[in-house]
């Protein structure tokens, strides 16, 4: 029994080794070593990279806890947004639902791009959300919704909220509708039952779903190139450029480290409060 | 007006009626059943009651307030779910506790009344545990408390049993009816095992296709069934049809093959087509012989079944089959046996339409 | 038996012969029209020379690690990535009897002995001409305080570093004593709105007027026009930045000598003149007729380029982009 399973694994774990963790070795390995004048990587053991990096205000504030920061603010509104989302398909009536996941799904079929730049027209100084706001009267003349942060986090939001939905909604269609109506047979309001039981039970969701965005939005590329107007500086960006442009590839090499470090401690933090914060409601309640 | 009136109630769903104009008293303190088959509309009128799904017109009264427009969470009913629908996330106590917390009831009071509707299903010392922990009894035993620790106007139960095995349906049958009973609780249980709505039930509705059937004491549902419909699902019944005859002191059914079995049953007229029905236990066979038994239906021993207690013959008439208690003071009959069938057959009150 | 060796001896006879024939040689270009461009006539390169020619998409870091790799024969760059390829040693010295193109082409396309310069393209300024007026005649006017927020220029790029360089040089400093550049480029920063990263981005900007003025491609600008925004193109009188394709001939690669005759092939006539009239550049070689081909072209136009010492640029590219990250861009 164990030795076919361990057979069925071995193409995945090579691919994943040859092509992951072989790799992220010799990234590792390079953020260890120097760079020459002209770029030629030197192999000789130093600590050069992440000392300049840690000890640089530029890297660890504009860059650094910049990239943490919209990630995080992008999460939070791909998380509610897609629990909206995934919420209304969830109740929609199973014809409907088809649809709707195909409608989500969708994005996902159109390069990232390209989608990013249809989400610069609609951003635009001429684009319809400028002249929606305009002819509602509720700005005076086009704003500059573009080129900042806020077109940043709006980009990040509009790539992850898919994969939210589709993580949220697994979860919400494995909730009986019925213990919603439980609750209600106990005097909830349908809010009150949302909050104490639908909510709880898609925690594990709502997990899945922020941190596969924060993972997706802390590596944004594409999104920050383009709707950053140049001045909102990402890790991944900073990472590449760092390779493309100065041509220090350990450097670089440490940049993508050190993002990936913090990426993954936050990961294991912000599951780590939220399971405990799971553990600790009922037994404070029931006492 | 009872405690739970329903009046002309009906659901449409497309073209589907899936009510027709049910009306409906529940008498305070009462056991109702609602028994049938399923996709007779059994569900859909309790759900209806409790509020979770709305008429297409008619009224629902609970404890003399239209609560027709008011939703779930005003009703004041207490609804177990066929698959109890406890909160998975929640220990035994807080899936009991939180109607008691969401009408914002002092932490002790709420402590109090728990405990109370834990111990009277004994599921006191379960308190902690997450429902994923108990056996199916036990989180239908949470269930039940969780309806009647709110002490509702009435006790609304979908089909709560059916997912449990036999004997312990059985012991929870007993445990529920004492449990009504105690707290005197005005009770409409939904079932489609006739035999559970027969022995828990005050009275039982029957209902057939989105109509009711018959509403009555369990003893004249099975034994004076108002319709071939009712007397089919509720027990096991023999039909004879054919036209009445003999005089008005000892009435006859004569049936077409020219036998005749003795009926009682009101109104009987000499020469009008009827429906007689026979209960297993209310037949009783002989070896046919042709002289003592001339002009009485016969059959033939098909088979003997043995139950442990009871045993019942299947015996064959014509191309239909009939099953008879074994009576432990009759004969001894083996397969193959010619036998003829001495009863008193009932006649249905209702003449069948098609005849 | 001595059928079989007549037989053996004959096929390897022929051997060298039939590969001759499937030969391949692997250009890293830019790709796109660029690609295209060399495309054009590179049928009659490959009769002539009985090769294959396959085309790779890869410049820059990219095209430097392919060499590097020994993946490819031909690679393009710019002056900052020609240096560190010939400081890494990925280049093969290009053979003047072989690549006898090398005599009629202007001085400044001798990049050196590993490499040269195929063509030039102008960045100047790119204005909008009903907002600014007077035409801008100076790369300073980018600085005119009454188009702040309304001036682009793109990220750290090659064209920008010339910029930096210049500024430094109108300072009092070079490409060894940059500060002054930098404290200009600084100044430049702040009036600056959306530093823009796609050509196409640009165009938009201008469109919608929230751009006036910008460093932009020649070529680009009348790509502009041709998508119906009225630009204006300057050519400062500081001269314009060279946006300058070098080409090089990988080392240790077996076809050596078809990969001289190829970069020939590029700085021959007729390839020079593509350049010219499908992608706008000026080209390297002299004494062309470009007649009826709107480019600025002649030893004079060439000789004008703002062209920094890319050799003492390159080991500082670290620490500028750095700079540029905290200086310019930084609010």
């Amino acid at each position: 029994m164990k030795r076919p399973a361990t057979i069925l694994l071995l193409p995945s774990v090579t691919i994943l080794g040859a092509f992951f963790v072989l790799p992220l070795i010799w990234i590792l390995i390079l953020s260890f070593l120097g760079s020459s004048p002209t770029g030629e990587v030197v192999g000789e053991f130093t600590l050069g990279n992440y000392a300049r990096f840690l000890t640089d205000s530029y890297y660890l504030t504009d860059l650094l806890w910049r990239t943490i920061r919209l990630a995080a603010v992008a999460t939070l509104f791909s998380v509610l947004v897609g629990y909206v989302g995934a919420l209304l398909i969830v109740r929609a009536d199973p014809a409907a639902q088809r649809w709707m996941i195909l409608l989500v799904m969708l994005p996902l079929w159109v390069n990232l791009v390209v989608r990013t730049l249809a989400l610069m027209v609609v951003l635009g100084r001429t684009g319809p959300l400028n002249q929606l706001l305009v002819g509602l009267g509720i700005a005076d003349r086009p704003l500059q919704l573009l080129y900042n942060e806020t077109a940043v986090v709006i980009g990040m939001i509009q790539v992850a909220v898919p994969f939210v939905v589709m993580a949220i909604y697994g979860v919400l269609q494995s909730i009986p509708r019925q213990l919603e109506h439980a609750a209600m047979t106990v005097g909830a309001t349908p809010l009150a039952a949302f909050r104490r039981v639908t909510l709880p039970l898609s925690v594990p969701g709502i997990l899945a779903g922020s941190v596969l965005a924060f993972g997706i939005n802390i590596e944004s590329f594409v999104v920050p190139i383009l709707l950053g107007g140049g001045r909102v500086r990402f890790m991944s960006v900073a990472a590449y450029e760092t390779a493309t442009v100065s041509n220090n590839l350990p450097f670089a090499a440490t940049i993508g480290i050190i993002l990936l470090v913090v990426a993954m401690a936050l990961l294991g933090l912000y599951q780590w409060a939220v399971r405990s914060a799971g553990r600790a409601a009922p037994a404070l309640q029931a006492g | 007006m009872g405690q739970i009136s329903v009046r002309d109630i009906t659901k449409v769903w497309g073209a589907f009626d899936a009510l027709k104009h049910i009306d409906l008293d529940v008498r305070e303190g009462e056991f109702l059943s609602i028994l049938g088959p399923s996709g007779c509309g059994k569900s859909t009128l309790l759900r209806i009651i409790a509020g979770l799904e709305a008429p297409t017109s008619g009224q629902i009264h609970i404890a003399g307030r239209d609560v027709t427009r008011d939703p779930v969470w005003k009703r004041r009913i207490g609804l177990v779910f066929q698959n109890f629908a406890l909160w998975p996330h929640l220990t035994v106590f807080r899936n009991v506790s939180m109607g008691l917390e969401l009408r914002r009831l002092k932490k002790d009071e709420i402590r109090r009344r728990v405990l109370e509707a834990l111990r009277m299903v004994q599921l006191e010392p379960l308190a902690e545990r997450l429902p994923s922990q108990l056996s199916g009894g036990q989180q239908q035993r949470v269930a039940l408390a969780r309806a009647i620790v709110l002490k509702p106007d009435v006790l609304l139960l979908d089909e709560p049993l059916s997912a449990l095995d036999k004997n312990l349906r059985q012991d929870m049958q007993v445990e529920l009816k004492t449990l009504q009973q105690t707290l005197g609780l005005t009770t409409v249980f939904v079932t489609h095992d006739q035999e559970e709505a027969l022995s828990l039930s005050d009275r039982v509705v029957v209902m057939d296709r989105g109509a009711i059937g018959q509403v009555d004491v369990p003893e004249a549902i099975y034994n004076r069934p108002a319709s071939e419909y009712v007397a089919r699902f509720v027990g096991e019944a023999f039909l004879f049809r054919g036209i009445v005859s003999g005089s008005g002191a000892r009435p006859m059914l004569r049936l077409p093959d020219g036998t005749s079995v003795p009926v009682e049953g009101e109104r009987l007229q000499t020469g009008r087509e009827a429906v007689a029905f026979v209960r297993p236990e209310w037949v009783e066979l002989e070896p046919y012989d042709v002289h003592s038994h001339t002009g009485a239906p016969r059959g033939v021993i098909d088979r003997l079944m043995f139950f442990g207690q009871t045993s019942d013959y299947l015996v064959r008439v014509a191309d239909r089959q009939l099953r008879v208690k074994r009576r432990p003071d009759g004969p001894a009959l083996s397969p193959g046996n010619d036998v003829a069938l001495i009863c008193k057959a009932r006649v249905l009150a209702a003449q069948v339409d098609a005849a | 038996m001595k059928g079989i060796l007549a037989a053996i001896a004959l096929s390897l006879a022929v051997t060298p012969a039939a590969l001759a024939q499937t030969k391949e040689l692997v250009v890293a270009a830019f790709g796109g029209a660029y690609t295209d461009a060399i495309k054009k006539n590179v049928a009659t390169f490959e009769k002539e020379n009985g090769v294959t020619v396959t085309f790779v998409p890869a410049s820059g870091a990219d095209g430097l690690a392919k060499a590097m790799a020994r993946e490819v024969d031909v690679i393009h760059a710019d002056m900052a990535w020609a240096y560190r390829g010939e400081a890494q040693g990925a280049f093969e010295k290009l053979d003047p009897a072989i690549v006898t193109n090398l005599s009629t082409l202007y001085p400044k396309a001798r990049f050196s002995d590993y490499g040269v310069v195929t063509n030039f393209g102008q960045y100047g300024i790119a204005y909008n001409p009903k907002e600014v007026s007077p035409a801008p005649t100076s790369w300073l006017d980018l600085w005119d305080p009454q188009y702040a927020g309304a001036v682009t220029t793109a990220g750290f790029d090659a064209a920008n570093i010339e910029l930096l360089v210049l500024m430094a040089k109108l300072n009092g400093g070079s490409e060894d004593n940059i500060d002054p550049g930098f404290a200009k480029m600084a100044e430049l920063g702040k009036q600056i709105t959306v530093f823009y990263s796609q050509h196409p981005q640009l165009l938009d900007l201008f469109r919608n007027g929230e751009v006036v003025m910008a460093r932009w491609l020649r070529g680009r600008v009348d790509w502009a026009r041709k998508q119906g925004v009225e630009l204006g193109f300057a050519v400062p009188k500081e001269g314009a930045i060279g946006l300058v394709s070098t080409v090089h001939v990988v080392k240790d690669r077996p076809n050596k000598e078809l990969a001289m005759k190829f970069v020939n092939y590029l700085l021959s006539e007729t390839s020079q003149k593509t350049y010219a009239s499908d992608l706008g550049y000026t080209p390297a070689r002299a004494g062309l007729d470009l007649t009826g081909i709107d480019v600025p072209y002649g030893e004079d136009v060439v000789g004008s380029l703002l062209i920094a010492d890319w050799k003492k640029i390159v080991p500082q590219m670290d620490a500028w982009k750095e700079r540029w990250e905290k200086e310019v861009v930084a609010r």
